[in-house]
């Protein structure tokens, strides 16, 4: 099975002292972004992303990629603990393991969360192992047409599937794609939209906009309102009963195959995985009344859901080179600076550093679980600094990360206008996800469909000739049409009756 | 997401919208839809400069077909959002602020942010950092004078030595000559 072997140079790569004190670092600094409710992943990505410039490929992105999937473990840790959720995907476990920890039991709703959490990402990592290769192979006989419809249908599900309003992800995507278009045209050299200004003569950079959009505008939101003082639960035994075990077991494999499922597709986020899971079980279960008094499938399922699809949304990006979240696009852009092309040439070009990065996930993994139960301690003890005095230093580290990317106040001030627009976006409901998607994926669409041209001599209806880009066009159509009759009866029946008070938001 | 999820979503979340709030409701509408017209305004722009630049090339496509497009698929969103808005379809229900000492509060913190941003360059990053954990840690972190002090000192000297000395990440320095 040359799968395996690939695994195992990777575990030799992975398993240097150097790379596991990346993926240690990336652990501990996942969990903290989880813990800390002002900073998500995403972010704190960005802000890492100029300060690895020096580090080697593969441990600048096992460390990257270690705070994508550790950040889903420290989110945990204050839903239960404090009812204060890290992350939006802790939401759905809100309830329920608050719940439980008011009951003297939090230690062990914390081990069911990180060990549901475990198998979830342990699984879905066993899943990115079988399916990349096969995956990678079957991609490259994909042409530019066929890279195109796949972008446009990974566009349109983020869009759809994303905010409240089809118009809102529209313009959000459209406007992304235009800031994209900034800057020397790939093809021919011409300036488009540069307005003289050198700075933006190789387009705007992807660090200061991720930082403000993600960064600066989650700080400025968490700082409306004076910090309040947390009522920490205490902890006490963290070994469940057999009925915990019996409960928990089939809702965090029910979990860990949603998770990953949903994973694989562009636009569902970890949040909407996280409550789509709560549902499910709340559904399934017998005892529907537990639910939101400490149920143990409803912390079990979406704890396992969420780190299956933190891990499994690799899939896309390492085998066809297409991001599935900003976060994801975060570590993309971390493969393009070291030199590396996320796709499927991924494997044949950089098998060894590739390999390497996928069995750091599971060492990552054992590294959350063994670190987080015995370090809750001090996790709590960063909540207890003033969220004032916290986001002071989210402010600092996000002016250093954008002014070290080229040493230039310009990136700074870039971080900041879309620091304040991401503000802006928030309360105007508007999505920031597809914007952040489109500004990646933009250039790669320009790119092959300019390609596709060239093969098809101008002739646009070509496209449609190829059997899958025919069939991504129609999937893609299919998706707006149901999304537009969806908001039409939404609408209908805003009308006539109260509306929902929650919508579940694409967020990092 | 079915409709049925989505209510019962709504019947769990955590925290329902507050009615009242900053500011008033038609202001709420004007926010939208001045944001809504601005996003218009930025597509036509972007139509106009992109017609400067050639739409066909020699494979089919000039540098500017792709900006033309996407200024025509924006302002398409703008319109209908707009039009949304305008018709009263669009929900502007929940209020920008659920009181106007948040916004005052982001105002003050913004201009506290631009500040520190516009003394980077002359003072360096040390002083004006100093300076602005000071503000910033009294103003929004609720500390004592004396006690911001001392996060002042750990944010300027540590980041400095983190960044600089550590990681060998060059940062602003003093512009001015001292006597």
């Amino acid at each position: 099975m040359e799968v395996f072997q690939d695994l195992a140079g990777g575990f030799a790569t992975a398993m240097t002292p150097e790379n596991l004190f990346f993926c240690f670092v990336g652990a501990v600094v996942g969990t903290l972004v989880g813990v800390l409710p002002g900073i998500g992943p995403t972010a704190a990505m960005g802000m890492l992303l100029p300060l690895t410039f020096q580090l080697p490929p593969a441990g600048a992105i096992i460390m990257l990629a270690a705070i994508f999937y550790g950040s889903q473990y420290g989110g945990t840790i204050t839903t239960i603990l404090l009812n204060v959720p890290g992350e939006g995907a802790t939401v759905p476990i809100q309830e329920d393991g608050h719940s439980m920890a008011r009951a003297g039991r939090a230690g062990i709703a914390l081990s069911i969360a990180a060990v549901a959490s475990f198998i979830g990402g342990t699984v879905a990592t066993i899943g990115l192992v079988i399916a990349a290769g096969p995956v990678s192979e079957f991609a490259l006989k994909f042409g530019p047409p066929e890279y195109a419809a796949f972008v446009l249908l990974a566009l349109a599900l983020v869009m759809v599937l994303g905010g409240s309003s089809l118009a809102k992800s529209l313009l959000m995507a459209a406007f992304g794609m235009l800031l994209a278009t900034i800057g020397l045209d790939p093809v021919t050299g011409t300036q488009r939209f540069t307005f003289g200004v050198p700075e933006v003569f190789d387009g705007l950079e992807l660090v200061p906009l991720i930082m403000g959009l993600f960064g600066i505008s989650e700080v400025l939101q968490s700082l409306e309102v004076p910090a309040k003082e947390y009522v920490l639960a205490r902890t006490a035994s963290f070994v469940p009963t057999r009925q915990d075990v019996r409960e928990a077991t089939p809702a965090t494999l029910r979990g860990t195959a949603l998770g990953f499922i949903f994973g694989l597709f562009p636009g569902f986020n970890s949040t909407l995985t996280a409550f789509t899971s709560y549902i499910a079980e709340k559904r399934l279960s017998p005892n529907k009344e537990k639910f939101g008094h400490g149920a143990i499938e409803g912390l079990a399922g979406p704890s396992a859901a969420d780190n299956a699809h933190a891990n499994a949304a690799f899939i896309p990006m390492f085998t066809l080179g297409i991001p599935g979240s900003p976060g994801i696009a975060v570590l993309m852009s971390a493969f393009i600076i070291n030199g590396l092309t996320p796709g499927p040439l991924l494997f044949a070009q950089h098998s060894e550093i590739a390999w390497a990065i996928i069995a750091s996930f599971y060492l990552g993994n054992v590294m959350l679980l063994v670190l987080n139960l015995p370090l809750i301690p001090l996790w709590v003890r960063f909540l207890r600094i003033p969220f004032g005095i916290q986001a002071v230093f989210i402010l600092l580290f996000t002016v250093v990360g954008a002014y070290s990317l080229n040493g230039s106040m310009f990136d700074v001030w870039l971080m900041l206008a879309f620091g304040v627009l991401g503000y802006g976006f928030k309360k105007l409901d508007l999505p920031a996800a597809p914007l952040v998607l489109a500004f990646i994926l933009g250039p790669i669409l320009e790119a092959t469909v300019y390609q596709s041209m060239g093969m098809f001599q101008g002739n646009l209806l070509r496209f449609v000739e190829r059997p899958l880009v025919a069939v991504s066009l129609t999937v893609l159509g299919f998706l707006f049409l149901w999304s537009i009759a969806r908001h039409v009866r939404r609408a209908a029946s805003r009308a006539v009756g109260p509306e929902p008070l929650y919508e579940v938001q694409m967020g990092d | 997401m079915t409709d049925g999820a989505r209510d019962d979503i709504a019947d769990e979340a955590p925290g329902a919208l507050t009615l009242t709030g900053w500011p008033p409701k038609p202001w709420t509408k004007v926010a939208h839809v001045a944001a809504a017209g601005a996003f218009l305004l930025i597509s036509l722009s972007a139509i106009a400069v992109a017609t400067g630049y050639p739409l066909i090339g020699r494979t089919g496509i000039g540098p500017g077909f792709f900006p033309f497009v996407t200024g025509v698929v924006l302002a398409a969103a703008s319109l209908s959002w707009l039009l949304q808005l305008l018709l009263g379809i669009a929900d502007v229900s929940t209020p920008l602020y659920r009181a106007r000492d948040e916004a005052r509060r982001i105002g003050l913190i913004l201009v506290l942010i631009v500040a520190y941003l516009l003394t980077l360059p002359v003072l360096g990053f040390q002083i004006a950092t100093a300076a602005f954990t000071w503000l910033f840690a009294v103003a929004f972190g609720g500390q004592r004078p004396i006690v911001a002090v001392a996060i002042a000192v750990v944010a300027s000297v540590g980041l400095h030595l983190l960044f600089v000395v550590l990681l060998q990440v060059p940062l602003p320095e003093l512009a001015l000559a001292l006597p």
